[in-house]
């Protein structure tokens, strides 16, 4: 029962956040210089097309009113129609949003996959030349951009090595299996500068913890090395890993619109970029009205999770 | 722990070696599989009437035949129409091909032409301008119809190669209230299968085309990847057969690849400066002049576009082209020349804002720019904005006197010299014609036979000329990344290739 009452309260302080957020961009959005109707007219631009554009989408609505129109639709699932083809967003979103998902989770198993063990091992090597290394890895590994890891990542393993499609594979809805090929090479290049955070994180929190007087009252007791690290150091330090994989998760939906770009992906992040550079306002509002949701989302798992690993927390 | 980990670590090898193997064919080498086209930008409709960007024929072309076709110098050339016959300076005759079938079933005929036209008059269409010389079409017959203008306009041929010409299955437009925009029905020789916006465009050949003999591939798939560095990776690992848009600054590292080729063609895309010649700083024609003698064009087009090009000297490409300058109208880099204009002109400490798109390639171009005119005494301010911004400030606000830009080109050369040079062209911010233009152009006019009309295009060129209302630079390339499947792929003038005649093997 308790439970249900921590998602309820935390479902409930989330609405506040969301609809801030789509307000914050609401606004923002209007303020990127640059008329919607001349990006829609491109080529065919006539003063006569201009108004008449113009005319159609309708923006000489007051700004609350356009608003409050919107929240009250997307709230029922209805994103409203883009400008420039017309077309239902919520159709656009829903369709470009399965491969960003898998391409996102991919990269978080990454990370952690990789960050996890690193960091616990070079807890328990502190201050070796080791540790020293991993560390400096991790933090050359934050500083990479993930466009640059990208790119290198498609020049030796497509196109030296040959063991993966470059950009531009196949669609994850007529051939999945090549698709989630496909998404092997830009989940590592998103993927591996969260997992060098993870690693960090994970390090510093073990080190503390394998300094406690219970790991060595554990040590005196007899048990193996194995069982103190996995069992009871790292149980210890799992608060500020569900932290730190709760931010990554953002970090993650945030990066994605780059790694989309260099490897040619049709996700919810390209999408994002190409309804900015088109002004089509009601794209750029979807996309974020869904980031938002995922991310506090994430968050309602990452506080639940704390309850769950923590009883003292109420 | 070490085993534990030990054992993980090759579980994620095993797993990254299976991901690896698996699937490992692209389908290279199969003869009867799709063509892959990287395409640059999606198409934003794919109703012909209701586009507005210059690289949608690209991905209409297959689906929509067009009334007239042209050659790869841009000379008219049958099309639907099978031949066509001036009557008068006001009346075009088409005769339509026989046998020719919409993707529905439905007949292509005299008709259906008249639809179109209706169509593409009315309400909502993008083309109206492009047809505002003609009155009204009437079909004379079940496979001739004659286009009846307000004015001589010899553009029509060609316009009617353009959007305005593909011609949509009547019952198709009417059963979808209008709009073809996603589900199109043309006569092209491919029809639509699907369409995932900004992801893929995927066609099937047509199995009842008109022109049986024409070789076609059995589908193309256009993928859509803005990125230019991602489309020729992407060409270079195998997952495309043809890339559109390779940017100079990547040619060379295509052409040195193995397994695939650039193909470079002329076009009639030319990079300039758009001037407001209405603005204080360049009212004076003098002006304008030394800003032109004073661009090194060899040396920008070596250091700012990759020598993938030619240097222009009009608003048309010359060479081969038919409509190409006479030899009076040479862009030449004299600087001296230009500081003794800018002194006559009282302007020897010129000082100019100019808008600039802001991507590196631009903004290469722009520094040299900047540099050459610094060496005659003038100074640029380069204000670099997003595109939509960038077109937004310069033609809609006008808030800067200069733009570097690009100019797409159009089929017919008198459109082009209408939209950026007749006072009332879009293009043309300063709202002033320019003086013996619209005498030069009605001359071209008077027939649709490319040779009868270059007199009068010759004369347009040295109006042009003489009064320098914007800067050309460099006529780019269209450069192409073709796999080594690729079979006979052929540009066009227009930079937007047709993929009839393309095969894979």
């Amino acid at each position: 029962m308790r439970i249900f009452r921590v998602v309820g309260t935390c479902l409930l302080s989330a609405v506040p956040t969301l609809i801030l957020a789509t307000l914050i961009v609401f606004l923002l959005q209007r303020l990127i210089p640059g008329d919607p109707a001349v990006a829609i007219a491109g080529d065919y631009a006539t003063p006569e097309n201009l108004a008449r554009i113009r005319e159609e989408l309708g923006l000489d609505q007051p700004l609350v009113m356009q608003y409050l129109s919107w929240i009250g639709n997307a709230f029922t699932g209805d994103l409203g129609t883009s400008f420039q083809t017309g077309e239902s967003i919520t159709a656009l979103v829903l369709q470009r949003l399965p491969v960003t998902l898998v391409l996102t989770t991919m990269a978080l198993v990454v990370a952690v996959v990789i960050g996890l063990p690193a960091g616990v091992w070079a807890a328990q090597k502190v201050d070796t030349p080791f540790d020293r290394f991993l560390t400096t890895a991790a933090t050359a590994g934050i500083a990479i951009p993930n466009f640059w890891l990208g790119m290198m990542l498609i020049i030796v393993f497509a196109l030296t090595l040959g063991w993966f499609p470059g950009p531009g594979g196949v669609s994850l809805q007529s051939d999945p299996a090549q698709a989630l090929r496909g998404l092997v090479l830009p989940a590592l290049a998103l993927g591996l500068v969260g997992g060098a955070e993870i690693c960090r994180q994970v390090r510093s929190a073990m080190v503390e913890s394998l300094s406690t007087d219970y790991v060595r009252t554990h040590r005196a007791k007899g048990l193996t090395n194995r069982s103190i690290v996995w069992k009871h150091a790292l149980k210890n330090s799992s608060l500020p890993l569900a932290t730190i994989i709760g931010l990554q998760v953002s970090r993650l939906i945030g990066g994605a619109v780059v790694v989309e770009a260099v490897f040619g992906i049709s996700g919810i992040g390209s999408l994002a970029v190409e309804a900015t550079n088109q002004r089509d306002y009601g794209v750029i509002q979807a996309v974020v009205f869904v980031a938002a949701l995922i991310v506090l989302l994430t968050n309602l798992i990452v506080d639940v999770s704390y309850r769950l690993l923590d009883p003292r927390i109420s | 722990m070490t085993i534990r980990s030990r054992g993980s670590a090759v579980a994620a090898a095993l797993l990254l070696t299976v991901l690896a193997a698996c699937g490992g064919g692209g389908g290279a080498g199969d003869a009867d599989r799709a063509l892959r086209v990287a395409a640059a930008a999606d198409a934003s409709s794919l109703d012909p009437i209701r586009g507005n960007a210059g690289t949608d024929h690209v991905l209409l072309y297959p689906l929509y035949d067009t009334l007239i076709s042209f050659t790869e110098g841009l000379e008219p050339e049958p099309g639907l129409a099978e031949s066509w016959e001036q009557k008068s300076p006001t009346e075009l005759t088409l005769t339509l091909r026989e046998g020719v079938t919409f993707h529905d079933g439905e007949p292509f005929n005299a008709e259906a032409v008249v639809y179109n036209f209706e169509r593409a008059k009315a309400e909502g269409s993008n083309i109206q301008a492009d047809l505002a010389s003609v009155e009204r079409v009437t079909a004379d017959d079940e496979l001739t119809v004659t286009y009846h203008l307000t004015n001589p306009d010899a553009s029509l041929l060609l316009v009617l190669a353009d959007r305005a010409g593909m011609m949509v299955s009547p019952k198709a437009a009417e059963a979808a209230g209008g709009d073809l925009s996603t589900q199109p029905v043309g006569a092209g020789g491919w029809e639509f299968q699907e369409w995932k916006r900004g992801n893929v465009l995927k066609v099937t050949k047509f199995a009842d085309y008109w022109d049986e003999d024409a070789e076609r591939v059995s589908a193309i798939d256009f993928n859509i990847m803005p990125d230019p560095k991602t489309r020729v990776t992407s060409l270079r690992s195998g997952q495309q057969d043809v890339v559109m848009e390779v940017s100079p600054s990547d040619s060379d590292s295509l052409e040195s690849a193995s397994n695939v080729s650039l193909h470079a063609s002329p076009r009639v895309n030319l990079n300039q400066v758009y001037l407001n010649k209405a603005a204080p700083e360049f009212s004076d024609p003098r002006v304008r002049k030394a800003l032109s003698l004073a661009i090194d064009r060899e040396a920008l087009l070596k250091s700012g576009y990759f020598d993938r090009g030619v240097v222009a000297d009009g608003i048309v490409p010359g060479g081969d082209y038919w409509a190409a300058p006479p030899s009076s109208v040479k862009s030449e880099y004299d600087p001296d020349e230009a500081q003794t204009l800018l002194g006559e002109a009282g302007a020897s400490d010129l000082s100019f804002d100019m808008i600039a798109n802001a991507d590196s390639a631009t903004i290469r171009v722009a520094e040299i720019l900047k540099e050459q005119w610094a060496a005659v005494g003038v100074t640029v301010n380069i204000r670099p904005l997003e595109i939509v911004q960038a077109t937004n400030d310069y033609f809609n606000d006008r808030k800067a006197p200069a733009l570097l830009s690009q100019w797409t080109g159009r089929p017919d050369p008198a459109m082009s010299y209408r939209l950026m040079f007749s006072a009332e062209g879009y293009f043309n911010t300063s709202d002033e014609g320019t003086p013996g233009l619209e005498e030069a152009l009605d001359k071209a006019d008077v027939s649709t036979e490319p040779q009868e009309r270059k007199p009068g295009f010759d004369e347009a060129a040295e109006a042009v000329f003489a009064d320098t209302p914007w800067l050309p630079l460099v006529f780019g390339d269209s450069l192409v990344g073709l796999s080594d499947d690729v079979n006979g792929f052929e540009g066009n003038l227009l930079g937007k290739p047709k993929f009839i005649g393309v095969s894979l093997g």
